[in-house]
């Protein structure tokens, strides 16, 4: 592993560059994450990365390939959002594909910025940080910036929902177990669809408390762009309201750190764009479904022996929590209806 | 009664579990590993209520399959029969939905109360 990091540096930089420090850092379920420290010679200039790596097997069908994460990456940055900026161009190290990027000092385990007094502040200017960012995110020209033939997009005619429903009932598929309760909540999905989005927007596809790093008060970065595509908006800014993502602070709805009007008002004013709460409502739901398919996923990854781990493989028994949720949500909006 | 000796499966899970908060985690410096631990004895948790519940679990489940319907083959196969009626739409009028549901949430509850109770009495 060092020596394959060692090499790609030094061809990248056109210098000697040696590893002082490589470990692998906490968190992650789907990919891992790296420290880098690295010296360049001559100089003795320091590189402070973080590598990204690919793990045994795909997290979901939704999965990007490193190289593409890369690009996405690179165009958010450009776009003002704040994200790691991606350096060099897409690795293989080790042979798994990687990519390098700048080092963000921040906090990102969702139960501490939920709960710990430590952030109290950062709470507060979270909702209008990551509005300002998701808005960001949405507004970025993907045809401009190359990304519209490299990312998954709804096909002519087909809304960006009913395709995202269509790849649900897939993934539940290739788990091979019955789900009675997440079959109900799709199909009430399919059944009470909501009108379409005019327009679709780059989507990150995974932005929530846990995907962001928070430093001193401040949004930090973005990360974790492995579920980027073309599609509707108000998927992500449904998804920060998903239960899972409030890591127990039950009582603020949009990440554990804000309750959801402020979230989507502050999205609202960031954006321009005024927001369906129904909309909203039902892609929660969606959210919970499409969380509850991918904990089974991962747990597969583990059973199948492409990535053996105790962690993905109690993901499988987390599944419940989210079809709970799930039912929940739709027995509240009239169930049958 | 089980043909084995004490300790009773119950009781080797718990020993397990009670080994890896005790000593594997609490004895652990690397954050990773600690963490992973935790998650092992969670996991051994999760066993020990399964291995409490599966008898009356599964008497249940096998009462509502029964009232929706479905009495032929084991619980696997009929759980499938109507995953597979669902989604095709057989449930669709808003009294089958109703009963489904209704089955849904029943067996949803009894899968977190093995899995995660916390979270149940969070409601």
């Amino acid at each position: 592993m060092r020596d394959d990091v060692e090499r790609f540096l030094s061809e990248q930089t056109g210098r000697s560059v040696r590893v002082t420090e490589l470990r692998q850092l906490a968190g992650g379920a789907s990919q891992e994450a790296w420290l880098v420290d690295a010296i360049v010679e001559p100089g003795a200039e320091r590189l402070d990365l973080v590598m990204r790596r690919d793990m045994g097997g795909v997290l979901t069908f939704a999965t990007l390939p490193r190289s593409t994460e890369f690009a996405v990456l690179g165009a958010a940055y450009a776009g003002g959002v704040p994200v790691p900026q991606p350096y060099f161009e897409p690795a293989s190290i080790a042979g798994k594909a990687a990519f390098f990027m700048q080092r963000v000092a921040g906090e990102a385990v969702g139960r501490r910025l939920v709960a710990d007094p430590a952030f109290a502040a950062a709470r507060a200017a979270l909702p209008e940080a990551l509005a300002n960012a998701l808005a960001a995110i949405h507004r970025i020209d993907y045809r401009a910036a190359g990304l519209e033939e490299l990312l998954p997009n709804p096909r002519d005619g087909e809304s960006a929902i009913a395709r995202e429903l269509e790849r649900l009932h897939r993934e539940l598929d290739s788990v091979d177990e019955p789900h009675p309760a997440l079959e109900l909540a799709l199909r009430w999905l399919v059944r009470n669809e909501p009108p379409r989005e005019a327009g679709t927007t780059l989507v990150h596809g995974d932005f929530r408390i846990g995907n962001v790093l928070v430093e001193g008060d401040a949004l930090a970065a973005v990360l974790d762009w492995e579920f980027a595509h073309i599609g509707d908006p108000d998927i992500d800014v449904a998804w920060l309201c998903v239960r899972a993502w409030r890591f127990g602070n039950d009582a603020l709805e949009a990440g554990g750190i804000a309750e959801r009007e402020t979230w989507l008002r502050a999205y609202e004013r960031a954006s321009g764009r005024s927001v369906d709460r129904e909309r909203i409502a039902y892609l929660e739901i969606a959210g919970n479904v499409r969380w509850a398919v991918g904990a089974l996923m991962q747990a597969r990854r583990h059973l199948s022996g492409i990535e053996p781990s105790i962690e993905l493989a109690s993901l499988g028994r987390v599944s419940a929590e989210m079809e709970h949720e799930a039912l929940r949500l739709i027995a509240a909006r009239g169930g049958c209806a | 009664m089980s043909v084995h000796d004490r300790p009773t499966l119950a009781e080797l899970l718990a020993a397990v579990r009670a080994y890896i908060t005790g000593e594997v985690a609490a004895k652990n410096d690397d954050r990773r590993a600690r963490f992973r631990a935790l998650i092992a004895a969670n996991v051994l948790a999760i066993a020990e209520r399964e291995l409490a519940n599966a008898p009356e679990d599964a008497r249940v489940e096998n009462e509502w399959l029964r009232a929706l319907g479905y009495t032929a083959g084991d619980a696997e196969a009929r759980r499938r029969q109507l995953a597979s009626e669902i989604r095709a739409g057989a449930y669709d009028a808003p009294d089958r939905f109703a009963l489904a549901f209704a089955y849904a949430q029943e067996i949803v509850a009894r899968k977190l109360a093995v899995a995660n109770p916390k979270y149940l009495a969070r409601g």
